[in-house]
């Protein structure tokens, strides 16, 4: 009869799942070691794959060590591990915003690196003052996870059909848009349901003295709505002004925008090296360029200065830290990743290194990753960290939509910075 | 057997336990979390009621609420009378009223990121179907901003919960269709009684409990939409097109301000529930 | 019934209804096997070319049997658990003596408000709750909240169809010396069939797409149900729109198999009501 079917089916669903909530592998025994290692992408394997590929490699040469990923999309993930902090739950390395590092090293929740770092010899393995970023009153927080190196990418045999060259000033950037916008063809594809996806207009700020004063604005001495950010809003409105962006702007993500620019359909991305890969990967690799945005004149600070740093660094939970056979094996691993063989198979997946790198790099094989590494390599820029994950998400967010409102109309330039005075000041 | 007070208490149990602990008490938690300045993590302060203060004065809030109201009404007006019209005739069992049935369920299995891509290429004002057709047929001056505007996006996200939803509310109708007695609808053919008449005197009356319950339903689910906004515009531009819940989890776990978006939760979970209560007591349930 | 030309008016009402209802569906199909770049950019074409690509690398990516496995077992233990405990809790609501006639009012009235909860309110609290019993990253921790979500939804439907049954049968079975067990089982059970089928339906879809306690709760990769499937495929800088599509569309299929099946109970459990009745 069915219901004893059904009762079978039960008994057997709870037993398998007994068996699976019977605890998790908490292997600390002599020989095992388990790295519990949360990212803040659901497939690491795919998504995360230079974090991936030399996780793989260093297991194959540490065999009594297993690094297990928890991943899930980013939002998630974040509202996730806040979680974990009320119940003292968090994996042992994890990804973090570096906006977030302050808040979760007063509270006891990760581990102070500078110690260890200095003494595996990782700090060396950065260029001075690179990890700067990720130090909270001097001590080191976390480690970095990737290069944030935002760009344009650009479409050659577009600008070639228009006689267009590669922009190197903000007016011939103006230019260039209403040349395309003229021809009915998209100058910048940008998708606006993708907040965060605001790179290059970070720069525009960090031109206008963004880090000259942002010290003093989150402390109440300066105000955000200063005249300085209004002009770089002034220019946000300018760039939109003069028809960058296509009209479905407002109805697309980035992840839509890229497939636009891949199809050809518009002239530029505003994006980063981050995504090197997927470019790489298209049909029209062999026509993509980058440039780092266009040099704006009459700035605060000098004129090549731009966002050339890193991005979400890996934290050690107080946790982990404790367990002092965890503590040798998660710097066991920080050696690795760091040292020359990580940063080489990193480099093998598209992605530049955090640390420094001597390998080359195949330009046939990898036109665009290669472009990518010479644009690092570039002499003369001033590279600073990137904004948002400078100040608190919150902040960091309202800060984003206040760019898109102005670029879409919806704000004017001194109702942007006042909205986020108004965030920071919550 | 039936008053036997062992008896009473053991049917009854099991439900309230598990739905006190994890329903009321959590509710309870998000009330306390109203009344402090909890960001998630950290301490929690008490802070009184400084956060429902700040909601009266929140542009945003109560765009979020007149967004919500409108998708409430848009999808009402559409879903009741639909959903019913659906049932009525899948209830004449027709060959293949099986295969509709199911048909007219899909869209609310459909995951909502696919739904949400699927309307978009219909709604997006310049590359959208809708726009172009108009388009097409020289009706130019009758396009929209559907989507991604400043005003029309909640109409359309109305029209699009209730696409999703038709099907289900149309099962909730046809079971209560099946449970009225074929004999009264014979008895009244004999006496003359045309089609007109036994929708309006015998049906409609007999399935008064299934329309409260797809009331109940379609107004609480209205409120409390979120997926569908989330993937469609997630709550933009610039918040234009936030529901209650949408910004209410906006604020919870992506600005950092946990307490505030439980204050906001309260607002609408006391409307809801004043709906709901309000709703129950007019029809005069007959518990026996 | 008579087929008059308003019979066939209002059937042809309703196929248009329906081909709008299905046309996203199938769309969502075709869209599966086409290619990211011609998703975005030809949005109305049909696929250039038609193989299964994107379903073998969605297959690739996802551990779908385990995801099925997961999905499943969570779905049935909360199902059976989720209509025991209602149709006892409703059953005392509906036919049951209480000594005070408020309280049961009252009873019926707690369990409704619940339908106003958003389950975002729920997702901290609950999560330690998790904690506290010890079940975070087990497929209880999704269980048990499951089960709780199902209760006010539960009471609404089964107490909103059992008033309208006529109690004659029940009073004749007592009559008869039946016990409660067996009254249950042997007479009210039968008579809401169809209630029953509607109300697994909509638990089961439910929980078998639930997703924020399902991403927040479960962390280890061998316990994930299939609704984090779609997930898997958002990168931090990309997404593979087709694939995950595909994905979408292997969630999709076993719950119409499922309705499909259980609407026949529906028809069922009605002719075998009338005629008890």
């Amino acid at each position: 009869m069915k219901r004893r079917l059904l009762s079978l089916v039960m008994a057997a669903g709870l037993l398998v799942s007994l068996i699976t909530g019977c605890g998790k592998s908490e292997a600390s025994s002599e020989k095992k070691v388990t790295i519990i290692f949360g990212d803040q992408v659901a497939n690491v394997e795919e998504s995360s794959k230079y974090l991936w590929d030399v996780a793989q490699e260093f297991m194959k040469k540490n065999p009594d060590i297993t690094i297990e990923f928890q991943g899930s999309d980013h939002e998630d993930y974040i509202s996730k591990l806040k979680m974990a902090t009320q119940s003292d739950s968090l994996p042992d390395v994890f990804w973090i915003e570096p906006s977030m590092l302050s808040e979760f090293s007063e509270n006891g929740y990760i581990y102070d690196l500078t110690e260890d770092a200095k003494a595996r010899g990782i700090m060396d393995r950065f260029q001075d003052g690179m990890l700067d970023v990720n130090m909270v009153d001097g001590k080191l927080y976390g480690l970095p996870s990737e290069v944030m190196l935002p760009c344009y990418y650009y479409n050659k045999e577009i600008f070639k059909k228009y006689n267009l060259e590669v922009p190197k000033t903000w007016d011939e950037f103006l230019e260039v848009c209403k040349v395309l916008s003229a021809e009915g063809v998209t100058p910048i594809a940008k998708g606006a349901l993708s907040n965060w996806s605001v790179w290059n207009w970070q720069n525009i700020f960090v031109r206008y003295g963004f880090f000259n004063d942002i010290d003093d604005i989150l402390n109440g001495e300066k105000s955000f709505n200063n005249d300085n950010f209004i002009h770089a809003y002034e220019k946000i409105k300018e760039l939109s002004d003069a028809g960058a962006y296509a009209e479905n702007v407002k109805t697309i993500d980035y992840y839509q925008a890229i497939e636009v620019f891949l199809a050809g359909n518009a002239a530029m991305l505003d994006s980063g090296n981050f995504a090197c890969r997927d470019i790489e990967n298209s049909e029209i690799a062999n026509e993509v360029g980058c440039f780092s945005y266009p040099l704006i004149e009459n700035g605060v600070t000098d004129e090549m200065t731009r966002i050339g740093t890193f991005n979400g660094p890996y934290a050690v939970s107080s946790k982990a830290a404790s367990d002092e056979a965890k503590k040798e094996a998660i710097f066991k691993f920080f050696e690795f990743y760091y040292g020359e063989e990580g940063a080489q198979i990193v480099a093998n997946t598209n992605m530049l290194p955090t640390s420094k790198f001597s390998g080359t790099v195949d330009a046939e094989k990898n036109p665009v990753f290669a472009q990518i590494v010479d644009l690092y390599n570039e002499e003369g820029w001033s590279n600073q960290f990137q904004p948002y994950g400078y100040m608190a998400t919150n902040v960091a967010d309202t800060w984003a939509d206040s760019m898109w409102g102005v670029a879409l109309g919806n704000y004017t330039p001194e109702e942007a910075a006042e909205k986020v005075e108004q965030e920071i000041r919550y | 057997m039936l008053s036997n007070k062992k008896n009473i208490i053991l049917f009854s149990i099991p439900s309230f336990l598990f739905y006190t602990v994890f329903i009321i008490v959590s509710t309870f938690s998000t009330i306390k979390y109203s009344f402090t300045d909890f960001s998630g993590i950290g301490k929690a302060n008490f802070v009184g009621m400084e956060n429902y203060k700040r909601l009266l004065t929140d542009e945003i809030f109560i765009k979020s609420c007149s967004n919500t109201i409108i998708i409430l009404m848009v999808s009402f007006l559409l879903i009741l009378p639909i959903s019913f019209f659906l049932a009525y005739v899948l209830d004449w069992n027709f060959k293949g009223s099986s295969a509709v049935k199911a048909l007219n369920f899909t869209p609310y299995i459909i995951a909502p990121v696919i739904v949400a891509t699927i309307w978009v290429f219909l709604l997006d004002p310049t590359m959208g179907v809708i726009n172009n057709a108009l388009r097409i047929v020289g009706l130019e001056k009758l396009q929209q901003e559907w989507i991604g505007g400043n005003t029309k996006t909640p109409y359309s996200i109305g029209v699009v919960y209730a696409w999703q939803s038709i099907g289900y509310y149309a099962t909730i109708f046809l079971a209560g269709l099946k449970t009225v007695p074929t004999e009264i609808y014979e008895a009244s053919s004999i006496e003359g009684a045309n089609a007109w008449q036994k929708l309006r005197y015998i049906t409609l009356p007999m399935i008064k409990d299934s329309i409260v319950i797809v009331i109940v339903l379609a107004v609480n689910g209205a409120l409390k939409i979120f997926e569908l906004v989330y993937q469609m515009t997630n709550g933009g531009p610039n918040h234009k097109s936030e529901t209650a819940v949408t910004y209410m989890y906006y604020i919870m776990f992506k600005s950092g301000k946990y307490s505030y978006g439980s204050a906001m939760a309260v607002v609408v979970l006391v409307a809801c529930m004043i709906f709901t209560l309000i709703y129950i007591r007019n029809v005069k349930d007959n518990l026996e | 019934m008579k087929k008059s030309k308003v019979y066939y008016v209002l059937l042809f009402i309703v196929i248009l209804v329906t081909l709008l209802m299905i046309f996203p569906f199938v769309w969502t199909i075709v869209m599966s096997f086409k290619t990211d770049n011609d998703i975005i950019n030809a949005p109305l074409a049909l696929p250039k070319v038609w193989n299964f690509d994107n379903y073998v690398r969605a297959l690739k990516t996802l551990n779908i049997f385990a995801m099925y496995k997961n999905t499943f077992i969570v779905v049935v233990t909360t199902q059976i658990v989720s209509l025991v405990i209602t149709f006892m809790s409703s059953f005392a609501i509906c036919r049951m003596k209480f000594q005070n006639r408020k309280i049961k009012n009252l009873l019926y009235t707690y369990y409704l408000l619940g339908i106003s909860v958003p389950v975002y309110i729920l997702l901290f609290p609950i999560y330690r709750i998790n904690i506290r019993l010890g079940v975070l990253d087990t497929l209880w921790s999704l269980i048990l909240p499951y089960i709780a979500i199902t209760i006010p939804f539960n009471t609404l439907l089964f107490v909103g169809f059992m008033k309208g049954f006529p109690k004659e049968l029940e009073e004749a079975a007592i009559i008869d010396g039946c016990d409660l067990i067996h009254l249950c089982i042997r007479v009210v059970v039968p008579i809401l069939k169809p209630v029953i089928a509607t109300v697994t339906i909509f638990n089961v879809i439910y929980n078998w797409n639930e997703f924020p306690f399902a991403v927040t709760y479960i962390s280890s990769s061998a316990n994930y149900t299939i609704s984090l499937a779609t997930s898997m495929f958002k990168g931090a800088y990309s997404r593979d729109y087709s694939a995950m599509i595909a994905a979408a569309v292997l969630i999709m299929i076993p719950q119409l198999i499922f309705y499909a099946l259980l609407q026949k109970q529906i028809i069922a459990g009605m002719t075998e009501g009338a005629v008890k009745a």
